[in-house]
């Protein structure tokens, strides 16, 4: 059975679907700040356009939500807006799409904060995304306003 | 240890349809992106209110708290439940030092997959149990 399970785990791995946690796995990483601007349920605030973090120039390989427990004030954006807490994360996802409007995934933001998840990174393999198209859509607005702000830390490999 | 890496994933939603019932099978809702017959599920993760109180179909989360009255069963394109009645909160991210839940990759039969209720208190008529699939075409 155990020989089963170290077949399997190799395979994951030369395909790519698994990586071990606490060694190293990106060259850069970025903060990217995301003051909402459009406040309503289903609507699509996008990332403002990065051709550094498209598909097309790097590999995306784990990105990360800061919460006002790391970072308490967006240091980002004039006005500094202010960064919201877990809680208030928990009513909105993250959409990647493609330049061809194609949804890759979509993510609650919370299982993106690493202090809610042990310390672990959120590993991605995203090279076919354009991240002008990437999104973060509002499922509920209760107590998010346009003074509320999201970071999200992009850790990427250049292609 | 390895977790779990994405490339493409997709919400799926498990619908408490009329009132919460012990027993009875919720089955997940149909999703055209994996109806496709070459798409493989690699891992799955289960979200509770607490990483997203509203679904995107606007139904609520169910709590977090009722997390623990809740099973799943997987099963693959020859009606295999290669899971069967897992507790939903093993498959919460948060609750399992950050690790994502890895299966072996195989093709899946998404609306014969279901949830079940082993309690009903706190459970409301249209709740949602969120799940988030993670998969690749079929070259891999």
């Amino acid at each position: 059975m155990a020989g089963l399970i170290t077949s399997l785990l190799n395979q994951l791995k030369e395909l790519g679907l698994v990586r071990e946690v606490g060694i190293p796995f990106a060259e850069e990483n970025k903060t990217v700040y995301l003051p909402f601007r459009n406040i309503g349920t289903g609507i699509r605030n996008y990332f403002y356009a990065d051709s550094q973090l498209d598909g097309s120039n790097c590999t995306i390989r784990a990105i990360e939500v800061i919460d006002n427990t790391v970072l308490s004030v967006s240091i980002g954006t004039t006005p500094a807006t202010d960064m919201l807490p877990a809680e208030i994360l928990a009513q909105a996802y993250m959409g990647f799409s493609n330049s061809a409007g194609e949804d890759l995934a979509m993510l609650p933001l919370p299982v993106m904060i690493k202090n809610l998840n042990s310390g672990k990174f959120c590993f991605f393999d995203m090279s076919n995304h354009r991240w002008g198209d990437c999104y973060i859509v509002l499922t509920d607005t209760s107590s998010i306003s346009e003074t509320g702000s999201l970071a999200v830390r992009v850790w990427y490999t250049k292609r | 240890m390895n977790n779990l890496v994405i490339r493409r994933s997709q919400l799926v939603e498990a619908v408490i349809v009329g009132t919460p019932t012990t027993g009875l099978r919720y089955k997940f809702t149909e999703i055209p992106n994996l109806s496709r017959n070459n798409i493989i599920l690699y891992g799955v993760e289960a979200y509770s209110a607490a990483e997203l109180s509203v679904s995107p179909s606007g139904k609520t989360s169910i709590a977090a708290a009722d997390v623990d009255k809740i099973t799943v069963t997987l099963k693959d394109s020859e009606n295999l439940e290669f899971v069967y009645q897992m507790p939903l909160y093993d498959l919460i991210r948060s609750n399992n030092a950050g690790f994502i839940t890895i299966l072996q990759p195989r093709l899946i039969n998404l609306t014969d997959c279901y949830i079940e209720l082993n309690a009903t208190s706190g459970i409301s008529a249209g709740e949602v149990v969120l799940f988030n699939f993670f998969y690749d075409f079929a070259t891999v």
